[in-house]
């Protein structure tokens, strides 16, 4: 069992909370665990309620798209330490889009997302801060995809 | 009576001691001397012009592999009339090569400094024989990372060697595809995703950079914002090996004033840019 201490520390250590004033880390803390999923393991998987916003902490996760005509999973981009997994928490009908799949043994803090969405709406300045930091992690992940479909290695 | 340029222009036949397949589309043709000689001294990044009979001539970064050095190896990608006649060769076909020519990767700035060397699908060619440079020399260069982005696993270059320098304890090497099967079990995603994770210190790395022109103007930003100065960033540039090609090919090297393929990338910033 971890101590709320500990899930705040790990909390500030992760990449997407660096430079976030500590009172903002003390109102998630109490909605926050940690989860551990070994290598094969679905974290999530499509059409699923999205309950959780994932922060990695250690190993990789891929994230998957079945398709039947191609005799099964396709890995559209893999994230891994540090990185932000999933985003459909953020937005109704919060259901996720993709499988998410453990490639190694990976540990995550897991956020629970419907009080994460209410600490964003409850102060606005808190909200602009995350919503901000979400924001550079969508247009990353956008060009991101548009690089990969222009094929630019054919 | 000849200039030194010309001299190199000479052109020499080789034989084709075997066809290895690299990749669905790219092979390496390893060459042997048909008159039984050494292959000419090259710096890493120069390229031959490699001939094929009423076809016509391609640039190709050269390469020779550090146990077998009387062996000339040209990657080929079969994407065009010469590469296309190239691949389709077999053991025991001559063919002409002319060269070296062109500006090599500077290995003096990476002295005593993090090396970073950023490849995209065959760009890995004209960085093998960097990396066997500093492989050579090893105490001389910093932290040597290798980052590769490929388009799918199969689609992976020199894998064998790539595997090989991955298992040095002295080298690190970073490689992600843009799409994969479940088999695959590295990263997925662009190649610029490996920057900010790769072990260098930025203010004191020097990068060298090869592959698309697209791949190479994001792989120069992400390097920039990790820290790694722009003046300290060296890039090879297909397009001007082309315009190199068509230059030779008319006899014309000497007067072209070529100092490419490898270029500063700050000196060559606004062309990189520019459209053809």
């Amino acid at each position: 069992m971890s101590s709320v201490d500990e899930i705040k520390q790990l909390l500030a250590e992760h990449e997407f909370f660096k430079g976030i004033p500590p009172e903002y880390l003390a109102r998630l803390t109490p909605h926050v665990i940690l989860e551990s999923f070994p290598a094969g393991e679905y974290v999530f998987r499509a059409g699923g309620q999205a309950t959780h916003c994932y922060l990695i902490r250690q190993g990789q996760v891929a994230l998957e798209v079945f398709e039947p005509h191609r005799g099964g999973s396709i890995v559209l981009h893999t994230i891994d330490r540090h990185g932000v997994l999933g985003c459909s928490w953020l937005v109704p009908p919060y259901q996720w889009r993709f499988d998410a799949r453990a490639t190694q043994l990976t540990r995550m803090l897991a956020i629970d997302a419907a009080a994460f969405r209410d600490a964003l709406e409850a102060d606005h300045e808190f909200g602009y801060e995350i919503i901000k930091r979400f924001l550079a992690v969508f247009t990353g992940r956008l060009s991101a995809v548009l690089l990969q479909m222009s094929d630019m290695y054919a | 009576m000849s200039t030194p340029q010309q001299e190199k222009a000479n052109k020499t036949i080789y034989r084709i001691r075997s066809v290895v397949p690299e990749t669905p589309d790219t092979a390496t043709l390893e060459l042997v001397r048909a008159d039984g000689g050494a292959v000419p001294d090259f710096a890493p990044g120069q390229y031959n012009m490699v001939h094929v009979n009423n076809v016509g001539a391609a640039a190709m970064a050269i390469c020779v592999h550090p146990d077998a050095p009387d062996v000339l190896l040209h990657t080929v990608r079969a994407v065009g009339r010469v590469t296309e006649a190239l691949c389709g060769l077999d053991a025991g076909a001559e063919i002409t090569v002319s060269g070296p020519f062109g500006a090599g990767w500077p290995l003096e700035p990476a002295e005593e400094n993090d090396v970073v060397i950023v490849a995209g699908g065959i760009g890995l060619a004209p960085m093998r024989p960097l990396v066997h440079a500093l492989i050579r020399q090893r105490e001389r260069y910093g932290h040597t990372t290798v980052l590769y982005g490929a388009r799918t696993p199969e689609d992976i270059l020199y894998r064998k060697e790539l595997e090989r320098w991955r298992g040095r304890f002295d080298m690190e090497v970073l490689v992600t595809v843009d799409r994969a099967s479940r088999d695959w079990h590295g990263p997925v995603g662009v190649f610029t995703n490996l920057i900010p994770r790769a072990p260098f210190d930025p203010y004191y790395a020097v990068a060298y950079i090869a592959g698309p022109e697209v791949m190479m103007t994001y792989a120069v930003e992400a390097l920039h914002r990790r820290g790694v100065r722009k003046d300290w960033q060296f890039v090879y540039m297909q397009r001007d090996l082309k315009r190199g090609v068509r230059e030779i090919a008319t006899c014309d090297a000497e007067k072209s004033g070529l100092t490419g393929p490898v270029f500063r990338f700050d000196e060559v910033e606004q062309f990189l840019a520019a459209r053809e």
